[in-house]
């Protein structure tokens, strides 16, 4: 098991910065393609989620993400520092057509195996995400369209 | 991301390159702001190359497409990549945007619908 700690500050520049890294780590480990795609997007989300309304774009709070990564499956985490984030996603309402935001938690849910949101000991949001390694990523996405 | 712009028969036509996420989003809706306020209201968006999009980019572009309705615009897609395509079905985005194949079929639906009116 292949074990990756990464801290962000809390600035929209660091979620390029993120990816990048993502990518280089992925590629790595021979993830290519949808599942690569897939996990890049679920990761975006979260990241700028926890930028946004966790932290507020406060870049004295940090993002902290561990990747766990074996040959069957891919763990990832992502912790923010702010507060009251599990209500946040338990008060959240589907967005309208023409809304601007509101739909990154679907999309975490969708093109991960399974994702859980959690509360951290000091209040922020903690959420988990687990990828399964198939030979060709079959996303959730398909029983959708 | 890389913006390049350039006009034809009277479309402001942008050709994205790169990721389309949070950052890059709102230096999308900034640059499409000015097009705006220099009367350009005939824009087309060009996707070949974006290699990412995530809900940021999608509400950025959402963003661009409400502004052009304000301003008695159009705002067409075109040239979109599978998975991203696959994210404007699931957010059933893709009944609210114009998208095209090509850029060519694009920008040639602005001149038949100038003949329309």
């Amino acid at each position: 098991m292949a074990v990756y700690n990464m801290i962000y500050s809390s600035v929209s520049e660091s979620e390029e910065k993120m990816l990048d890294e993502l990518r280089a780590i992925l590629l790595k480990h021979d993830i290519d393609g949808s599942l690569h795609y897939a996990i890049s997007l679920v990761l975006s989300e979260a990241f700028t989620n926890a930028l946004v309304h966790g932290n507020k774009k406060d870049p004295r709070r940090n993002i902290i993400i561990k990747l766990a990564i074996n040959d069957t499956e891919v763990c990832a985490e992502i912790e923010d520092e702010g507060q009251h984030g599990l209500e946040y996603i338990k008060r959240r309402q589907p967005p309208d057509l023409l809304s601007e935001g509101g739909r990154g938690i679907d999309l975490m849910e969708l093109y991960s195996d399974s994702v859980e949101f959690t509360e951290t000991p000091t209040g922020g949001l903690k959420v988990s995400f687990q990828f399964s390694r198939k030979s060709e990523k079959e996303t959730n996405v398909s029983k959708y369209i | 991301m890389d913006f390049t712009t350039r006009e034809e028969n009277g479309v402001t036509i942008m050709n994205l390159e790169g990721r389309l996420d949070l950052a890059s989003g709102s230096a999308l809706k900034e640059h499409v702001k000015k097009l705006f306020e220099e009367e350009k209201t005939s824009i087309h968006l060009n996707l070949e190359n974006v290699e990412f999009i995530n809900s940021s980019g999608l509400g950025a572009l959402v963003s661009t497409m409400k502004e052009a309705r304000i301003r008695k615009g159009r705002l067409t897609l075109s040239n979109l990549a599978n998975y991203v395509q696959e994210i404007f079905e699931i957010t059933q985005l893709s009944h609210i945007f114009e998208i095209y194949p090509t850029e060519k079929e694009a920008v040639n639906s602005y001149s038949q619908a100038a003949v329309a009116k």
